[in-house]
Formats: C-alpha cells, sequence, structure tokens
C-alpha cells in the first residue's frame, strides 16, 4: 500500500525540481573569435578571454547561482591612492585541458574618497597598462596558488545601474574589454565582461 | 471589422446570406485573440485567417475553370516592428492550381524572397589606445525567406467580355526564414562589435491573404501581405525580427489542360 505512496511523494519531488528556474550560462559564441563569448552589455554575468591562445571563462556554479560573479571591492592602502579590484574565477571549459589559471584580477588605482557613482562615472573610459595591474592566479600544483602580476589595459565601455524588482535588488552592471600581460610569457587577449552585481556587493 | 467586410461583401456576391455564421466567426475570433499567452505575431496571423475564412466562406464566387501555373515577381516589403532595420526582397513567386474543376477552389504556391537591403549600424570598441576607441560599423542582415502555402482563391468576374477579374487567395503554410549578418570594413583584429547580431535560421507556420487582378487574358497583379512568424527568436536579443512580407507582384499564367469552349473565369 505504501509503495504507490512512494512514487507519488517521488514524482512530486521531480515535478518541482523541474520548476526551479535554472539560472542560465549566457554563453553565446563569438562567430569571429572561437570558444570565447560575444561583447554584450545586457548584464549577462559571463567574462572570456585568452591566456596564450586557450580560451578560459568565469565558471557555471550551479542552477540556483548561475555564472560566477565578480568581487569589485575598494583595498584601502596606506599611500597616495587606494586600489579599485575587479576580479573573478576563471576556468578552460572542458576537462581535456588543464586549467593552469583559477582566477584573474585587474587592479586601477583610485582617489581616496572614490564612491558608488564614481565607478559609474567610468563608463567610456579606457585605462592603459601605465595604469592598470593585471593578477593571475596560477595553480601551480596540488592545493599551492601562485599569484603572477603583470600589466593590463581595460575599457569600461558601459556601466550602469537596474532598477530593483520585487525579486532582485539594485544591480550594478558593467561591460567592456580588457587584456594585458605577464612578462613575455603569459599573454592575455580578447577579455570580454559583461557583469551585474548587487550594489550591496561592493565596499565603496 | 469582419462583419463589415462580409455585409460589404453581400452586396457583390447574390447567394450571401450567412449573417448567423459572420456572428459565430466573430466570437470565435475575439475568444481566440484574447487568450493569454498569444504573441503579436499569433494574433495577426488569426486575424487574418479569420478574414481569410470570412471571405472564404461568404463571398464564395468560383474558381477558375482551368489548371494554370502563374509566375510573378516584384518588390516586398516587411511590415513586422522591426525598428533597425527596413527589409526590402525581390520575390518571386510561383502558383499551381492543379484541377480545373470550377468548384475547386484549392491550389499550391512556393514563393522565395531574396533581399536587397537591411543595413544599420552598430559600434565597435579597442583597447589599442593608438585607435579611436570607438567607431560606427555598418551591419548587413539578409533574411532569405521561403514559403510553402496550401490556398483557396475566389473569383469576382469585372468583365466577361475582356475575360478581367479579381481575386483574394487565403493561404496558410510553412515559412523558413535564413537570417545572414556580416559586419563589413573593420579591423576585426583590433575592434569588438557590442551586442553583435548573429545568423538565424528557423521555420513557422504563417498565413497570408492575396488580392490580385487578372487582366489581359494571362496578366496578373498581385498583392501578399503575410503574418510574421510565431518561432521563438532565441535567448539571444537580436537587433532583427522575424519579417513579414508585404509583396507587389506583376506575373503571368501559364493555362493549360484547357476545357472546351469555356471561359477561364467559369
Amino acid at each position: 500500500m505504501r509503495k504507490p505512496l512512494y512514487i507519488l511523494a517521488i514524482s512530486v519531488i521531480i515535478l518541482m525540481t523541474g520548476c526551479i528556474k535554472k539560472r542560465p550560462r549566457n554563453f553565446f559564441p563569438d562567430q569571429n573569435d572561437p570558444n570565447l563569448s560575444r561583447l554584450t552589455d545586457y548584464g549577462y554575468n559571463i567574462a572570456t578571454n585568452y591566456i596564450n591562445t586557450l580560451p578560459y571563462i568565469n565558471p557555471y556554479i550551479n542552477n540556483s547561482i548561475g555564472n560566477a560573479v565578480p568581487t569589485v571591492e575598494k583595498i584601502f592602502t596606506t599611500s597616495t591612492f587606494d586600489t579599485l579590484s575587479i576580479s573573478w574565477p576563471i576556468l578552460i571549459d572542458t576537462t581535456a585541458v588543464y586549467s593552469q589559471y583559477t582566477k584573474i584580477a585587474i587592479l586601477l588605482p583610485i582617489s581616496k574618497s572614490f564612491s558608488g557613482n564614481d565607478f559609474l562615472a567610468l563608463s567610456g573610459q579606457r585605462f592603459t597598462s601605465n595604469t592598470c595591474t593585471l593578477q593571475l592566479t596560477q595553480n601551480t600544483s596540488f592545493d599551492v596558488d601562485t599569484l603572477l602580476s603583470g600589466t593590463a589595459n581595460i575599457y569600461f565601455i558601459k556601466t550602469g545601474l537596474t532598477s530593483p524588482t520585487s525579486s532582485l535588488p539594485e544591480n550594478l552592471m558593467f561591460a567592456g574589454l580588457f587584456n594585458g600581460a605577464i612578462g613575455d610569457s603569459i599573454t592575455v587577449t580578447k577579455g570580454r565582461f559583461d557583469f551585474s552585481i548587487p550594489v550591496t556587493s561592493i565596499n565603496f | 471589422m469582419i462583419t463589415g467586410i462580409s455585409f460589404s461583401l453581400s452586396g457583390i456576391i447574390p447567394n450571401f446570406h450567412g449573417l448567423q455564421t459572420v456572428y459565430i466567426i466573430n466570437k470565435f475570433y475575439y475568444c481566440l485573440t484574447n487568450l493569454p499567452l498569444l504573441n503579436d505575431n499569433i494574433v495577426t496571423m488569426i486575424k487574418l485567417l479569420t478574414v481569410s475564412a470570412c471571405i472564404a466562406l461568404f463571398s464564395l464566387s468560383v474558381a477558375s475553370a482551368q489548371c494554370f501555373v502563374g509566375l510573378s515577381t516584384g518588390i516586398s516589403k516587411d511590415i513586422s516592428d522591426n525598428v533597425n532595420q527596413t527589409f526590402y526582397h525581390v520575390p518571386v513567386m510561383v502558383q499551381w492550381k492543379p484541377t480545373r474543376k470550377r468548384w475547386n477552389v484549392f491550389f499550391l504556391e512556393a514563393d522565395y524572397d531574396i533581399p536587397i537591403s537591411g543595413n544599420s549600424d552598430s559600434k565597435a570598441y579597442t583597447l589599442n589606445p593608438s585607435l579611436p576607441q570607438s567607431i560606427t560599423v555598418t551591419e548587413k542582415v539578409r533574411p532569405y525567406i521561403f514559403s510553402l502555402f496550401a490556398g483557396a482563391t475566389f473569383h469576382f468576374v469585372i468583365s466577361k467580355e475582356r475575360n478581367n477579374f479579381i481575386y483574394v487567395n487565403a493561404l496558410l503554410g510553412i515559412c523558413n526564414q535564413t537570417f545572414i549578418v556580416k559586419y563589413a570594413g573593420y579591423d576585426k583584429n583590433n575592434y569588438e562589435v557590442l551586442n553583435p547580431d548573429a545568423n538565424y535560421d528557423n521555420t513557422s507556420i504563417v498565413g497570408a491573404i492575396e488580392f490580385g487582378y487578372k487582366f489581359h487574358n494571362n496578366l496578373m497583379a498581385m498583392l501578399h501581405i503575410q503574418t510574421g512568424m510565431s518561432a521563438s527568436e532565441g535567448n539571444y536579443p537580436l537587433s532583427y525580427r522575424f519579417v513579414a512580407p508585404m509583396q507587389l507582384t506583376l506575373g503571368y499564367n501559364f493555362y493549360y489542360n484547357k476545357p472546351n469552349n469555356t471561359r477561364r473565369y467559369q
């Protein structure tokens, strides 16, 4: 008698699981650059780039979180300028190739009074390797990470705020391009990002 | 509107007495178009098909009493709500009425629309400090449209002596639209197009209505209005939408298997 009840309960659970909305990957392949996503400004939370010709992407966490989002933070320093850090985890989206690098960060010098409005004012601004730093976290061996530093270029094509809704808080959107190099051996090329993060997650 | 069309047609067609059926079709139309979850294309298709059904049911006259193959071409303009591009095509249309029975109104039609325009501007950006940080790139979108229809044709005689008549065709079929996107004349190594469009291809059921005039025995002029497609346009937001062509064509009918001593409109 209990067997039909078990079957019914399992069926209901399976049906309810199907009702949970899966967050999309939002990877739309660029026709010109194989394995990179298109340059978009829709807040898709996707970033792709080549590191020495290998395509890297921010990972997909799970159905409820979706793509890994970046960490945007103001790092307070004792010097004249503070530092704006934008970082996100990366991987090669196939098991066939080992992901040598696990995280990418771009650092910009900012004023001590840098605020959210200053971040929005970055829209349309291009920063060159004279001022920007590129950091790559390299997984050299099991559980050992090495931080590598070089120079970066970054272009904030668009920044903006999305209006809050009943289910989502106000979000900070920013999209653009980046590239960089660490010495002569590591080059980061064709980088493009399209992020949307809650404004509550930033510390300025 | 449907009632109006039917009433106006009742003046032309002597055996028209379908007022009750007009009422039923009106009710059917409003029920369908007020259903939730219908997108604009489906509603437009329902409108066209309903009008076509009204014409088919209540303005029934006669079909051509001969078999024919019709060839026509002309110009086509997109009447969907495409904002960034205005699509023009050169349509090539083939119609075939395989039967010569007077009351058999059915025929087949194949349309192929060759795109001749559809340009818009996009922005491209670069990190290279020695280059302008953004440029305008010309985007060429070319929708190739192929449609296959089965339809019903209804003729109204204008002049028996000259063998001229107007006709209305109601069609239902499938349509394939293939969009080819190209960005021309820019440095692909240094610049990246923001929110680029991509090629897209889909097939869907469509409806159409045609108003034509046959004159000088074999010549015809025709206005073809087609619904947009109800197929999905994908998850990625494209700057273009499916095309709903409105075609104005001129053509020639090749009659064959002619009955003896009968005029073509009979």
